[in-house]
Order: structure tokens, then C-alpha cells, then sequence
């Protein structure tokens, strides 16, 4: 008797965690206006953005208006995120970069989507594998990709072929080899190859193409690059590459747009870059004259290459059912195809459902532009770091070390991964 | 009556001074980030921030070079130029009028335009070098320079301030002393050091300490100019708070224990002051 | 006799001069980040990244200020930069006089711990108080106001202090002689203190002014939308994510930030340097 009780008892706990777990998907029932903080700011993606918002502002039959904010940075928008939050006056969506994402979710802090999916029969089948990873979390759908990239390398064709590449290198060593090249022929006025800092994006994928790992390991608990030597060995030749001279050294501040800067008045010959900013690029090598070569990045021994990017979540917390109804309404309309496609095509973003790119918009664009089709086919053998809840912290650290040794030089590889192991100590 | 009337400003200074204080003290001894609840560590924080991290011991290695090269810089060059432009002549108005302009401007402004005139490939310092025939300079983006650069925009900007602070406390020594001076025919290197140093001596004790605890406060500059880098060699103590508060997370408590670090050097510089000066000073 | 005279005549004339032209180089020296600030806002932004740099603009143009006032909406900063600059400084005087008149002439229970805590608050800086306030005003839903940029800035302790010892310079008699006519307490602080402390009075405006006109980190804490942002931390928006920093823009944006401290600096410069010689003495 007590046992059937006992029996009976679960079960019905079971029933209502069930229920706790399973929310309502809601309908929206009045005009209402959300607001979306963003990290599109550039003038190619901050025109395409509006270009959405207002076709939904004034497509949409249910009366909602979409306010788009933008932040800054991925690293902005999520402290500016979580500070709202904390204040209790969040944006109803945001566009969360993959190191944002588990800091929110191990929270709880975005909606889980799963009951609107279930109702307006999405099809997650359709979304690109490859970019799925941050899309589950704990059971939960809590994000959907919007903004997902990788890194391509960006590089200057009539200046590598002046030095015997007239194709895309296959391995870092090719790289270099042609990069030194460039670097002595012109008597070190034109560097040949230049990294900024994003320790889990751009480093992470060279790391990890010496241990097979990256900066943080699979499981996220811990990060053995430290203790296998390979991150003692990418810093010491990195170190090395810059002093010779012929990879640039990142600049302090806006880096990235001195990168650009740099390959834009030839004084840099190729560089990584986000494949999110493949418009922006070409479009800025054309008005220079350059002859624009996109190619696979590369790691020791052969491709490798980082996935990261933003997507859109919904905040859990300080919105009303209302407004994340209409967030989904939103989040729906983003990832119809002719938006999933017209985004790719319009700022180099990776396109994220299969069907966006069977559409006439990206095949065409694809026919005309290999690089837009190169970061797709990247995918293959691009990884992107693991969920785990210290990968904000860790990469902000690791950003920071690598920092020291490449723009400070004050300070050996062999001291850093030391500090490093002591940080790790204290975090993990 | 009186309590009527310094009602509301104790109020404003208990609220937003002194509570804030004992909160941050508070805040030290838990993980906190503002969304989840607050966890009692202990002492934690501080040992992570003093033994087991390396960058706050940076940050508080940079922030008390900088503070007293600012310190002796300006003081050291305010009581120069306060000593050759004593006299009123039309010149020396202009002059002191002129130095004291970078006072008023934001910090930042005047961040922005140095960091300009700093820059490495078309900046007015290293065009400057280039035309006297010596190599350019990294500047900014120089480890151990970025530093100095930093103290130089500092003394730049305030240095017209304290200038007029020493002028008048130079005048403010009774014309009786410094003729009867004048009438020994005490050398001049004399003169100053037995009359004039010591009779202004309260305002540059006082001025030693304002400068010194505005300078560990430091934090605008740094964070237009170089935010913190290379590496973490600017990273001074206010930037590094602000980003373990606002950026890393927010990982609030640990921010706190470092800022009741700051707090406690700022009390102890004050009360070190105190007693180390108040023995030299002379007062009439 | 006479050329010994015009020899020292001429040494003393060879001193003032060098010494002159010496005072003009400094002058030139200490002006000059300003002068290239203006240059450069005035330049084409690739006369800008040229090497050597040109002393004076080749190509005369406005594009850069164009560029400021489409970017930014400068109405909306500059509306912000002004109503807190003036609040601060309209609710520190309402508060800080009162304070500073009773500290200065009324004895009372507690003045001494009151006043030393008043000394002990103008130690404490906004770097540390910034954590504890902001948890405040996120907790009062008051960040996407201009509400913290004031609020917290309501008493000044330098302004007390200073003040205080203004007031405490005016002659007990003529108080005296106030009271004597049953003058109020706000007549007296109006009409005889406040004349009095005139000099301190003006430093003290000024350093709320200049605190506040060109605070940049209490702003930037504090505020979590754009349309309570000050001009300081206008000039960071002009930063293009896909560009280089075009420094001509941000000298323009510089230059906007810069005008009204200066022409006010101008046209009151003799006044503000006489109140800062007041300063610091007793």
C-alpha cells in the first residue's frame, strides 16, 4: 500500500514537473512593440537590419513594432544584457554571441521556445548543423542563429601571386612561408599576414588545430591546452611570427577596422576575418583597387576553422507573455528564407536553413561570388568551442594573456601559460 | 536650527557616500552578479585578488607609478612655473590663463586629441621625430611607455590648475618676510628653500594629497587611450574594477573586494600624509 | 661708467628677451594640442593619415562636422549634458549653503563628527561608491533616467567645506547687527553671506560645472539607454565598427564638446582666475 502510494506520488510529480517545464505557447492580441539590442553596427549590416525590421514592422498583421538598438560589440550587448536584466528593464530579444549564450541559459534567463515551435510546426530539421549547437540547451530550444559566422582569410591575389601563391594556401606553414615572402620583397613595408585577439574564435581554431581541442575542452570544465604544450607552442611561434615582422601586431583599439584599414592601403597582404563581413570587405577592396581573394583559413597542417556569430534570444526574465509572443513572431519572420537568404547575401552571414539556400537569391550570388560560397563549405571542417558556462570568462582571460604577449611584449609565452594556469586555478 | 539645516546635505552624504562605502565592503565577502543570488565566500575574493591572480597586482603596480610620477611631475613643474611667472606683467597673465585652458575641458577630450597626436603611423609626435632625424616611437601601443604617456596628458591638463593654486599661496607670503629677505641679500637657491618653501608648504602638503588621491582614481584617460593595454600594462585600478563589474560577467563581489582595496590605499595615503607632512609644515 | 650701464642695461634687456621668447615657446607648446585638434577636425580624412602631417589643412572642409551632426543626434546630448550640469549645480547650492552657513556659525551637539564626516566624504570618490549606487538605481528602475547623474551629486563636500570657510571670514558683527534687526536666517545667508563668500562661491560653481559638464565615467555607469547619455560619451558612437578612426570626425565631435567650456573660459577668464587665487590659503 505504501509503496503504490509512493508510486502514485511520483508519478504525479512527474506529471506537474512536466507541466512546470512545458510553458503556454501564447498568442498576441494586441499592437505591441518590442525592442531588439544588436551588435549589427556597421554600415552594411546596420542598413539590412532596418531594411528587416521595417519589412516586418509594416508587413506583420498582429500590430507589432520592432525597436532595434544597437550596443556595440557582442561583448556590449551581452554586459549591457545581463545589466539590464539585473536592473529589470531587459530588451525582448537580443542578438547573444556563442559566448553569451551559456551564461544567460545556465541562468535561465532565456525563454524556451520549444512550445511556440511545437504550435507553428517549425522545422528544426531545416537549420543548418553545423550552427545548431547553441540552439539546445538542458531540453530547451533557446536560441535560434541569426548572425552565425566563421572566419575566412581575406587576402590580397596580386600580392601573393606576385610571390609564386596563385591559389589559396592549404596549411598555415604554406601561409607563412608566402607571408614572410611579402614581407622581405618589400622590405618590410607590406606585412603578409595579420590576426587580431578573439582568443575563442580566431586563436582558438589554431590552437585547436594542434590538439584537437582549442582553448577550453570538450567537456568545458577545464582547459588542457595549458598542460599539453600546444598553447605554449602557438604562443611561442606566434610570438615569433611578430617579431620577425612579417605578421602584424594587433592595434590597441578598433583592431579589427585597422586590419581592414591596413589591406585596404596595401600595407597588410591578407588577414582573418569574420566571414559576417565578407560585403563590407569586398566592397571596400573594390573602391581600393585590390583584387580581393577569400580563401579557407588555415591551421598547422591543414584547414581549420572556428564557428561563432550571434543569435537571437529571447529574455526570460522582466517580459511580459505578450511580448515574447512577439518576439517570435519576429524571430519567425528572420528566419523565412528570403530573409535567411537576403541576410547572407547582403552581409556575408551564414546562411542557416537549408531551404534559404536552394532559393534563386543565394544560388545567384553564390554563382557570381565564390567567397560568399566559401564560408558555407567551410562548415565541413569548422568547430566552434563547447557549451560550458566559463567560456565567457575563460576567453576574456586568455584575450587578455594573449594581449600581454603580442601587443605588450614585455613577458615570455612560457610566463603566460604560467599566469594562465593560475587564473584557471582560480576559475574553474 | 542648525540641524534643519545640515539635514539635507547629511542625508545626500549618508545615502550616496558613506552607505555605498560600507556596501562595497559588504558586497567583498560574496559572489555576486546582480541577476542570481548573492553566495557567501569568505575571504575568497580577496585571496584570488591577491595571491592566486596576477592582474590586480599589475593594476596596483601601474596605478601607484602613475600617481607619483603625476604627483612629483606636477608639483615639481608647478612651483617652476609658478616661481617665473610671479611677476604681473601682461605675458605672464597670458601664459597662466593659457596653461590653466586644459583644466576645463573633459578628460576625455583631451584623451582623444593626445591619443591622436600619439598615434604611430600619422601622428604629430612621431612626424616630429621624424623631422629632428630619430626613429618614431610606439607610444600607446609601447608596453613601458604607454605608461608615461598617460602621466604626460595628466600633468598637461592640470598642470595650469595647480599652478594658479602655488601662485597665490606664493603671494599670499607677507611682503615684510620677503623684503626683509631681499635686504640680507640671501642667494636666491637660499631664499627659497629656508622662506618660501616653507611658508607654502600647507598648500603643497595640501596639494600632495588632492593630487595623489585624484591620480589613483584615474580612469577616463586610461580608458579612451589605451584601455588598459598592451596587455595590462595601463590596466590602473578604477579600469580594472570597472571591468571585472561591468564586463567579466559581472562578477560584482570580487569587484567590490577589489575596490575596498582601493579604498583602504586611499585611507592609508591620507592618514601617511597626515603624519609624515605635518611634521615639515610650517604654519605661521 | 656709461658703457658699464649699457651693459648691464643690454644683459637685462638679452634676459627679458630670451626669457619672452622662452614664455611665447611654452605658450605655443602648451596651446598646441588644441590648435591641431582644430586643424585636424578641418581636414579631408585622408590628408589626415597622411605622413608627415600638414600644419595646416591643403584641402579646407567641413565633411567632418557634416558627418558629426548626421551621425549623432546632438540635440539629445547636449540636452542631457546641460539639464544635469544645471541640476547639480542649482541642488548642491540649495543644500550646501544651509550646511555650510550652520557649520560655520552655529555650536552643535555632533558638529565636530558631523564635520569630519563631511571632510571624510570629499576623500571618498565616485570609483568606489559606483557599484553600491548603481545596484541602487537599477533596484529604483531609474537607469534609463537622467536621475543618477544628479541625485547622487545633491551635496557637495568640497562645496561645504569651501564655503564654510568663506562664511566663516565675515565679520561676527555685522551678524550681530543683523540679528539685531531680527533678520531671518535665510535674509542673513542671502543677503550677507552669500555677498561675502562671492569668490568661493564662483569656484565652488565652477568645479560643479567643469565636475559635471565633463563627467564621463559616472555617466557611463549610469546610464543604460542612449537618450540619457551626455556629450562625453557621444564621441564614442562616432567610432565606425567597419572603418579606422577617422580622426577628423572625431576631432569635430571634440571640437562641439570643447566650444562652450572655452567661450565661456574666454569671456569670464579674468574672473575665474581671480576666484581661484582665493582658493587654498587659509
Amino acid at each position: 500500500m505504501k509503496k503504490l502510494f509512493v508510486v502514485l506520488l511520483m508519478g504525479a510529480l512527474l506529471a506537474s514537473a512536466q507541466g512546470l517545464a512545458f510553458a503556454e505557447a501564447v498568442g498576441v492580441t494586441e499592437p505591441i512593440t518590442i525592442t531588439f539590442w544588436h551588435a549589427r553596427g556597421s554600415t552594411v549590416d546596420a542598413e539590412w537590419l532596418a531594411k528587416s525590421i521595417n519589412k516586418f514592422n509594416a508587413t506583420n498583421t498582429l500590430g507589432i513594432t520592432v525597436e532595434g538598438v544597437y550596443q556595440g560589440y557582442f561583448s556590449d550587448v551581452q554586459a549591457k544584457t545581463l545589466a539590464s536584466i539585473a536592473a529589470g528593464d531587459p530588451p525582448t530579444i537580443a542578438e547573444i554571441s556563442c559566448t553569451a549564450i551559456p551564461v544567460l541559459a545556465t541562468q535561465d534567463l532565456l525563454v524556451d521556445l520549444a512550445p511556440y515551435v511545437e504550435r507553428d510546426g517549425f522545422d528544426m530539421d531545416n537549420i543548418v548543423e553545423a550552427v545548431s549547437d547553441y540552439i539546445y540547451y538542458d531540453g530547451q530550444i533557446i536560441t535560434m542563429p541569426y548572425t552565425r559566422g566563421t572566419a575566412i582569410m581575406y587576402y590580397n591575389k596580386d600580392m601573393y601571386a606576385e610571390v609564386g601563391l596563385d591559389r589559396a594556401p592549404t596549411t598555415l606553414e604554406e601561409l607563412n612561408h608566402y607571408a614572410k615572402l611579402i614581407y622581405e620583397n618589400s622590405d618590410g613595408a607590406v606585412k603578409g599576414i595579420g590576426y587580431t585577439i578573439e582568443a575563442n574564435y580566431y586563436q582558438h581554431y589554431l590552437i585547436q588545430s594542434l590538439n584537437g581541442m582549442g582553448i577550453l575542452d570538450a567537456d568545458g570544465s577545464g582547459a588542457s591546452c595549458l598542460e599539453d604544450g600546444s598553447l605554449l607552442r602557438f604562443l611561442t611561434d606566434w610570438f615569433e611570427w611578430t617579431e620577425e615582422g612579417w605578421c602584424a601586431v594587433p592595434a590597441l583599439s578598433s583592431a579589427s577596422s585597422v586590419v581592414q584599414e591596413n589591406f585596404n592601403n596595401k600595407s597588410l597582404a591578407a588577414f582573418v576575418s569574420s566571414s559576417n563581413r565578407a560585403t563590407t570587405i569586398s566592397n571596400n577592396a573594390k573602391a581600393n583597387g585590390i583584387n580581393l581573394g577569400m580563401a579557407f583559413t588555415v591551421g598547422y597542417g591543414g584547414y581549420s576553422a572556428p564557428i561563432g556569430g550571434g543569435s537571437l534570444g529571447i529574455i526570460n526574465r522582466g517580459n511580459t507573455d505578450q511580448e515574447i509572443a512577439a518576439a517570435w513572431e519576429f524571430i519567425k519572420f528572420l528566419m523565412t528564407d528570403e530573409q535567411v537568404a537576403g541576410n547572407h547575401v547582403a552581409t556575408g552571414v551564414l546562411p542557416a536553413t537549408y531551404s534559404s539556400i536552394e532559393t534563386d537569391i543565394i544560388q545567384e550570388c553564390w554563382a557570381e561570388n565564390e567567397g560568399y560560397k566559401l564560408s558555407y563549405e567551410q562548415l565541413d571542417f569548422a568547430s566552434e568551442i563547447r557549451f560550458s558556462p566559463y567560456v565567457s570568462e575563460w576567453s576574456s582571460i586568455v584575450k587578455s594573456a594573449m594581449s600581454q604577449l603580442i601587443q605588450g611584449r614585455n613577458i615570455t609565452p612560457e610566463e603566460v601559460v604560467q599566469n594562465l594556469k593560475d587564473e584557471a586555478a582560480a576559475l574553474f | 536650527m542648525p540641524y534643519v539645516m545640515v539635514a539635507p546635505a547629511m542625508t545626500f552624504l549618508l545615502v550616496f557616500t558613506f552607505y555605498p562605502l560600507a556596501n562595497l565592503v559588504y558586497l567583498s565577502f560574496f559572489r555576486y552578479n546582480l541577476i542570481s543570488d548573492k553566495v557567501f565566500i569568505g575571504l575568497t575574493n580577496y585571496r584570488n585578488l591577491l595571491f592566486v591572480k596576477k592582474d590586480f597586482i599589475q593594476a596596483l603596480k601601474n596605478t601607484a607609478l602613475y600617481s607619483f610620477a603625476v604627483v612629483f611631475f606636477t608639483i615639481l613643474l608647478a612651483i617652476l612655473f609658478a616661481l617665473w611667472l610671479e611677476k604681473d606683467s601682461k605675458i605672464n597673465r597670458f601664459l597662466q590663463k593659457s596653461m590653466f585652458t586644459p583644466y576645463l575641458i573633459a578628460m576625455v577630450s583631451t584623451a582623444y586629441i593626445w591619443s591622436w597626436m600619439f598615434d604611430v603611423d600619422s601622428g604629430l609626435l612621431n612626424a616630429a621625430l621624424a623631422f629632428v632625424k630619430l626613429s618614431p616611437l610606439r607610444w600607446l601601443n609601447d608596453s613601458s611607455l604607454a605608461i608615461w604617456c598617460i602621466v604626460i596628458v595628466s600633468v598637461w591638463k592640470s598642470l595650469g590648475y595647480y599652478l594658479l593654486i602655488v601662485l597665490a599661496s606664493l603671494k599670499s607670503i607677507p611682503s615684510e618676510i620677503i623684503e626683509a629677505a631681499e635686504l640680507d641679500n640671501t642667494p636666491w637657491l637660499r631664499k627659497f628653500f629656508r622662506i618660501i618653501l616653507p611658508m607654502i608648504s600647507p598648500q603643497i602638503f595640501f596639494l600632495l594629497i588632492t593630487i595623489t588621491i585624484s591620480s589613483f582614481k584615474v580612469f577616463d584617460s586610461v580608458r579612451v587611450m589605451t584601455n588598459g593595454g598592451p596587455g595590462n600594462a595601463t590596466d590602473v585600478l578604477v579600469t580594472y574594477i570597472h571591468r571585472y563589474a561591468f564586463q567579466m560577467n559581472m562578477r560584482v563581489g570580487y569587484a567590490s573586494a577589489a575596490g575596498s582595496l582601493l579604498l583602504g590605499i586611499l585611507m592609508i595615503l591620507t592618514v601617511f600624509y597626515f603624519r609624515f607632512a605635518g611634521r615639515r609644515v610650517h604654519y605661521q | 661708467m656709461h658703457s658699464k650701464y649699457t651693459g648691464f642695461k643690454l644683459r637685462r634687456l638679452a634676459v627679458s628677451g630670451i626669457s619672452f621668447t622662452f614664455k611665447l615657446f611654452m605658450l605655443v607648446l602648451f596651446l598646441f594640442p588644441f590648435y591641431w585638434m582644430i586643424v585636424t577636425s578641418f581636414k579631408t580624412y585622408g590628408e589626415s593619415i597622411v605622413f608627415p602631417p600638414t600644419l595646416l589643412p591643403h584641402t579646407f572642409t567641413l565633411e567632418a562636422f557634416e558627418q558629426v551632426f548626421t551621425r549623432l543626434n546632438l540635440w539629445n546630448y547636449l540636452k542631457n549634458s546641460v539639464t544635469v550640469t544645471v541640476a547639480v549645480i542649482v541642488i548642491q547650492t540649495l543644500i550646501g549653503v544651509p550646511a555650510a552657513y550652520a557649520f560655520s556659525r552655529y555650536s552643535f551637539k555632533g558638529r565636530g563628527i558631523m564635520l569630519a564626516l563631511v571632510m571624510a566624504a570629499f576623500m571618498v570618490p565616485t570609483q568606489i561608491t559606483f557599484i553600491t549606487v548603481y545596484i541602487m538605481m537599477s533596484k529604483l528602475r531609474w537607469l534609463n533616467t537622467l536621475l543618477p547623474q544628479i541625485v547622487p551629486f545633491g551635496a557637495s563636500a568640497y562645496g561645504i567645506f569651501l564655503l564654510r570657510q568663506a562664511f566663516m571670514q565675515v565679520p561676527t558683527d555685522i551678524i550681530e547687527a543683523a540679528r539685531l534687526d531680527n533678520a531671518g536666517e535665510i535674509k542673513i545667508m542671502t543677503r550677507i553671506m552669500l555677498p561675502a563668500a562671492k569668490s568661493s562661491l564662483m569656484t565652488v560653481t565652477l568645479f560643479s560645472f567643469v565636475g559635471s559638464w565633463n563627467s564621463y565615467f559616472w555617466p557611463l555607469v549610469m546610464s543604460n539607454a542612449e537618450k540619457v547619455r551626455p556629450l562625453t560619451l557621444a564621441i564614442e558612437r562616432l567610432k565606425d565598427q567597419d572603418a579606422g578612426i577617422n580622426w577628423p570626425v572625431i576631432m569635430a565631435g571634440n571640437m562641439i564638446m570643447v566650444l562652450p567650456v572655452l567661450l565661456i573660459f574666454l569671456l569670464m577668464s579674468n574672473k575665474i582666475i581671480s576666484s581661484m587665487g582665493y582658493r587654498g590659503i587659509k
